[in-house]
Order: structure tokens, then sequence, then C-alpha cells
């Protein structure tokens, strides 16, 4: 995308955002069993952004930096449908197989929207280290797999799952697509803090097809996950300082504006340079994994370090300078607060990003 | 409580604190034994928590207005609940340094949260300002929680700025008629009662027109709506009145006199703000929590680093605060020790939350609401103790705001020790 295409599609973003996605339904969408609205779902899948997946020039897909955008949009605007499932993990599963045919196949229902497809990467244990435990065996007409995954988000809206399990013959980690429905897939949801809905699925010699090897293949869709949740992170930072600029500037107490007080400036001062280097690292970072840059694992460390520590520094502060309100659900403030908090818990926290950094060699 | 008792005992052994000799000194001056009743608290709480409230505690879960009702009255069946107030009154005439000690110990020991605006607050103001028929209807039900009070300060546009509030009293022959809204009023849900500063006098200094005046919630035009709060509990509420009759014997003091009564009631429990017992608390989870973890992820150097950090920050703010506590003792209170002991009180208790919620967030954080005050029926992700820990962790949110936000007390820090 040029530029003049990006600023084209940011605005439109923006339009859609302000009188296509009607933030008063959020409890709404959080009591429906899927955690979001499938007629706003339609609606998304409808707007032709799905067609920026749609590869040119022999690429298997679009730039990342091109989707920048659209996450950040979904991060201020909190959408709850499961774009992830569409754009994300999935992208970078699908560019790593061999077979050209089946390739075109799932990219061609990924974008059409009729076959959006979850991640199913993470198992039950602590941390972010990706041991994979899950096991799978030839059967006469494929794989059968055996394991436990979770934290999976957008089950609820997929037509099958990617789920990585060690490839028998290899003995190392390998992609396999399950289908929604197989025998032996059980998913137990569960509503998460940000009142989205994740679940966690035991598979008992559940029919699966093998996608390609999970290596390179998972860490690309984990930094594609990654950087993606980096511009959702992106777009909360811009709703929290916008929301709490404007709320000082209207809040009158002692006879002025809030805003009026210089160390009440100064803290959202703060808040908008952490969001500015975030804008920036993010960029380059996208630019790295399109790139194949070979330093990418100590980028996307970085930049967790930094974004975790912007997200929470900025979420915390825009509840404390929205008084009481901040701690209501009537704004979107707290929202962004337990998102925050959320999207730590998918990605990695601070601790742990430069814990992992200070290991690298 | 996370992990087995052996992971508390090692931090509490770890921070036994022995009493301070400048404790016992004072505590000696004002008639008591420190060391002595600090046991007597500790072996209190150690035998007599009910099983059920004792369940909650470990699981962080919101106690009900019945539980809490009932574990006052356990109190007060010591002579503990009204310790505060003058012996006249009921109470045993405690001084600050015996009411911070008391509740230091219940805080430790993750009791629930005495509701302070009857016995803390309403009880020493109907002693101080309250006339004979006043303190003989109101103190018995307060001491002996039957009667639930609610504090009605704050109003939409008077949050800091408590001066400007606009909840209008007209006085009648025998009644004053009420009409305005009070807003963020703390279990107003469970209330019998509300006392309100209202305004009487519309012109002149805004706060020589204010008055303390008590409002039975029974009373016609009275409309309570709880307010939703982001941890999905129910704490806070809008008050609404309108037109409603409130008989003029309900007036405390005299008419202009609730602003003075509003300050005592701030300088009243400024100290217990601290909440130094609950860090203590709080801070045992924190290292229960880690040494429950696998692959030792909970021994990790950055955490044991993080963990020293919050010890620096428990310690040096529990000698503040007993500093404080023996000075106001004293009659020597210096006016900055409230405010910087608010500040720093919710900050640490805000740090321990994230590094607890830091730990938990390796096994993927949920939030199952109905697991607040109630064990989670069916499937749950997750320790049964999570949702309690994430709901506790969203209200601390709440500690830098309520009771005068922390921008508030730096500004009164400022003008104090500036002289701005």
């Amino acid at each position: 995308m040029d530029a003049e295409s990006q600023a084209l599609f940011a605005a439109m973003l923006e339009r859609y955002n302000r009188d296509g996605y009607d933030a008063s339904q959020w409890s709404e969408y959080g009591l429906s069993p899927q955690g979001y609205a499938p007629a706003q779902w339609s609606e998304m899948q409808a707007m032709g952004w799905f067609e920026l997946l749609r590869p040119d020039d022999g690429q298997a897909a679009a730039p990342l930096a091109d989707l920048l955008p659209l996450f950040a949009s979904a991060g201020e605007a909190l959408w709850r449908e499961p774009i992830g499932n569409v754009l994300a993990e999935p992208v970078a599963v699908i560019a790593a197989m061999d077979d050209g045919e089946r390739r075109r196949e799932l990219l061609a229902g990924l974008i059409s929207g009729e076959r959006p497809l979850a991640y199913a990467h993470r198992e039950p244990g602590e941390g972010w280290s990706g041991e994979i435990a899950a096991t799978t065996t030839k059967t006469a007409a494929g794989y059968a797999l055996d394991g436990r995954k979770t934290m999976v988000v957008g089950e609820a809206a997929c037509a099958a799952l990617i789920v990585s399990a060690i490839d028998p013959e290899m003995q190392a980690p390998a992609l396999f697509l399950v289908e929604a429905r197989a025998q032996g897939l059980g998913a137990q949801r569960y509503r998460t803090l940000d009142d989205l809905v994740a679940a966690d699925l035991s598979f008992s010699h559940t029919p699966a097809e093998r996608l390609c090897s999970g290596c390179p293949a998972i860490q690309r869709a984990n930094a594609r996950g990654a950087i993606l949740a980096a511009a959702e992170s992106l777009g909360i930072m811009r709703g929290a300082n916008r929301d709490s600029t404007e709320y000082l500037r209207e809040r009158k107490q002692f006879g002025q504006a809030l805003l009026g007080f210089q160390a009440l400036q100064h803290r959202l001062v703060e808040m908008h340079m952490r969001q500015h280097e975030c804008e920036a690292l993010v960029a380059s970072v996208a630019e790295a994994f399109d790139d194949q840059a070979p330093d990418l694992d100590r980028q996307l460390l970085v930049l967790r370090v930094q974004i975790s520590r912007a997200l929470r520094h900025i979420t915390r502060e825009a509840v404390q300078l929205h008084g009481g309100m901040g701690v209501t659900q009537a704004l979107r403030i707290g929202r962004y607060y337990k998102r925050a908090l959320m999207l730590d818990s998918f990605q990695g926290t601070a601790d742990w990003a430069l814990e992992a950094l200070s290991e690298l060699r | 409580m996370f992990g087995d008792s052996a992971d508390r005992g090692r931090w509490e052994a770890a921070v036994f604190e022995p009493e301070r000799s400048a404790v016992q000194r004072a505590a000696a001056t004002a008639g008591f034994d420190a060391m002595q009743f600090r046991a007597e608290l500790r072996a209190f709480c150690r035998d007599q928590v009910p099983a059920d409230i004792r369940q909650q505690i470990g699981k962080h879960q919101y106690f009900s207005r019945e539980q809490r009702i009932r574990w006052q009255r356990l109190l007060q069946a010591q002579g503990w609940f009204v310790g505060h107030w003058p012996k006249a009154h009921g109470g045993q005439g405690w001084g600050q340094l015996q009411r911070f000690i008391f509740i230091e110990e219940l805080e430790r020991a993750g009791t629930p949260w005495l509701t302070h605006f009857g016995t803390s607050f309403l009880g020493p103001v109907l002693c101080a300002f309250g006339n004979d028929a006043q303190r003989a209807r109101f103190l018995g039900p307060i001491r002996d929680s039957e009667e639930w009070w609610c504090q009605g300060f704050s109003e939409p546009g008077s949050g800091s700025d408590l001066a400007s509030l606009k909840l209008r009293a007209e006085r009648g022959e025998s009644h004053y008629r009420v009409n305005g809204q009070k807003t963020w009023t703390t279990m107003a849900q469970w209330a019998d009662w509300i006392f309100c500063l209202v305004r009487t006098q519309a012109s002149g200094r805004p706060q020589a027109g204010i008055s303390f005046l008590l409002i039975d919630l029974k009373s016609p035009g009275v409309t309570v709506r709880p307010i939703e709060t982001f941890d999905g509990g129910q704490h806070v509420n809008e008050v609404f009145f309108d037109d409603v009759e409130v008989p003029l014997a309900n007036l405390v003091g005299q008419e202009g006199e609730g602003w003075a009564i509003a300050k005592f009631i701030v300088s009243r429990e400024r100290l217990l703000v601290t909440e130094i017992g609950k860090a203590f608390h709080l801070l045992g989870e924190l290292h229960a929590i880690a040494a429950t973890m696998k692959l030792g992820l909970g021994d990790t150097a950055t955490f044991r680093r993080r963990a020293a950090e919050l010890e620096v920050q428990y310690r040096s703010l529990r000698a503040t605060a007993y500093a404080a506590v023996i000075e106001a003792e004293a009659g020597r209170e210096h006016p900055i020790d409230a405010s910087l002991l608010k500040i720093r009180g919710s900050e640490l208790q805000q740090a321990i939350f994230d590094a607890i919620t830091d730990l938990l967030a390796r096994n993927g954080l949920a939030f199952q609401i109905e697991g607040i005050a109630a064990d989670i029926v069916g499937y749950r992700h997750g320790d049964p103790r999570l949702p309690g820990l994430l709901h506790e962790h969203l209200h601390s949110r709440a500690a830098s705001i309520y009771g005068g936000s922390n921008e508030i007390q730096r500004g009164i820090i400022a003008k104090t020790e500036l002289r701005v």
C-alpha cells in the first residue's frame, strides 16, 4: 500500500469506528455465548478488508505493515469480533505450506470469510515458552491428534483450528488442521477479564490434516500475532490518551478546567510520549517481519517490553485521571485497562520479555 | 490461601516484627500493653473467624452483608467494634494507637473490612456534635450492627472540590425538604441510613452554607441506583433525593456546621487509610503464589528483585505510619502525614496487585465474574482464587481515587510543606 492508500484506509476505518461500531452495545455483545455480535462480524466480513490478504507478485500474503491500521482501529474501538482468526497467526501458517493448491484454498476461505481459522498453540501450564506436548499418530486417512490447548481465542467463530503438535515421523513440532466439529474435540469456553470468550481444548484421537512442519512456521505465526497485538495496543493508547485529554479539558474543579493544572499536563505529556515511541517501534518491527530480518527475535522482545510497559502505564494513568468515572463500566477507559492486562497474559509480561531478552545470545 | 501455610509462614517469619520499644512506650502511656493486645487479636483472628468467612478470605471473595454484620458482632462481643468510642458512650476510650493496632491486625488476617461509616464516622460525630436524643436513638444500633450507615459527601460536580456541593435542604416548619443527588456512595445498596452534607444556604462562603443531616433511606423520594464498576462488583451508588422530608431533629450540630463536622470525620481515620495490615496480607499471598508456580518461574531473579522492592516499600511505609500514629497519640499530628500515608498506602497496594497479576498472567488470566462472591459452577480456567484476586486488583485502582485522590493529597502536601 502506498502512502495515499494508507491514509484513505485509515480514514475509512475511523469512519467505521465512528458510525459503524456501536460501543453502546458492548454489554449486550458480552452476554452472547460467543462473546461478539455475529451481525457485526458479518458486516466486517463484507467490508473487503480481508482482500488485504490476497497475494500479489508471487507473495504468499500482503505485507504485515498494511494491516497495522486495522488492528489499531480494533484496539481503539475495542472490537470484539475475531479478526485475528482471519488476519493474524493462521496466515503465517498457510504461507509456510508447500502444497500450493491447498494453500490457495485455505487462503481463499479466509478472504471470503467462509472459513475463518483459530490458532491453538499454547498448552496448559505456565508461561510463554511454547513447549508442545500434544502428539499425533498416523492413520489410514491422515493423522489423529491427542493433547490439550489453552487460551484459544476465536474458537467459537472458527470453521477449523490450526493446532501445533508433535509429528510422529519427524519427532518435531508440526502444524495440523482440525475441523471445528471433528470427533474427539472438546471445547470449554469461559469469559475473560476483558469480557471476551476464550476456550480450553482437548483432543482425543481427533482427525487432523498435516499442513506444514512447525519450525519456522510457529515462530512466524507467533511473531505475526505479537506484532498485530502491538498494533491493537497502539489503538488503545491512542484512545486512552485522546479520552483523557478531552476529559481533563471539560472537567472543571476549583473553578477551572483540570487541563489547566501543569502537574496534570505533564502526566498527559508522558502518556503521549510513550505512545509516540511505540508508534515508531511497531512500524519498524512490522517492517523487520516483512523483511525476514535476522535479529527479529530480539526485536520482538524489545517490542513486547516497550508495548507492555507503555500500555500498562497509559491505561493506569487514564483510569486515575478520570477519577471515579475511570473505574466504571460506563466509559471505555476501564475496558482499556482490562484489555491491557489480558494482552500481557496472551503475549507475555514486560518482566518475562526482559528476562528472555537478557538470556538471548 | 495460595500454597500451603508454610509459604505464607516463610514470608511472615521473614518480616517478623517485634514490637518496637517506641510503640510499647506510647502504648504504656496510653494505658495498654501493645504486645499483649496484639497477641490477643492474633489469637482471636486465628481461632474465632467463622469457617465460611475464612474460606472466602482464602479465595478473595466479596463478603455478603450478613457475613460482615456477623463479623462485626463477633468483634463487638469483645467490646472491640466500638473500642474507639468514649467510655461514656459504650466504647473503651481507645486512642489512635490502639485503634491502629486493632485495624492492622484485622487486615493482616484478611478479615472483612469494617464498614466504618457508622462506627468510625457517625458514632464519634454524634458523641462530639450530637444531642442526647440523637445519641440515644442512633448509637446503640451502630454498636450492635443493627443499622447500616452510608456516607453522602460526593456529588456529580463536586468530587475533589467538595465545598461546591449542591444537595439542597430547605427548612420548613417541622422538616427539611431535600432535593438533589449524591454519588459514589459506598454500599448504599445495603444501608438503612445515610448521613449527608447538604446545602442549607446558597449565599456567602460555600463552606459556611453546608449542614450535616441524617436521612432515612426508606423515606419517600429516595432512590438508590447502583453504578456498575469495571471490577464487576457492586460497591458504589448514586442516591437521588426528590422532595424528601427529613425531620428538623435530624440536623446534627448547628446549621452551617457541616463543613466542620466533615473535617472532623476526615481527621478521625486519617492514618488508617494506610492499610498497612492489608499490604502485609497481600505480600503473603504474593509469596505463596510464587511458591506454587511450576518451573520455578516464581523463583526467578526478576521476581525476587520485584518482591524485594515491595518489601522495601512495605517496611518504609510501616515505619512511617507508626511514627505518625505515635505522634498523633501524643497530640502532635503532623499535617502532611495523612496525605503521605494515603498516597504511599494506595501505591503499595496497587504495586502488590500488579506483581500478583503479572505472576498469574503466566497461567493465562481469566476472570469469571461469578467467582467474586461464590464458587464457580461448571468449568473454570485456572485456580478458583483467581477471580477474587483480579477483582481486588481492579478495585485497588480506586484506592488512589476515593477519599481525596492522590493528586489532591499531593496538593495538600504542597500547600503545607512548600507553603504555596
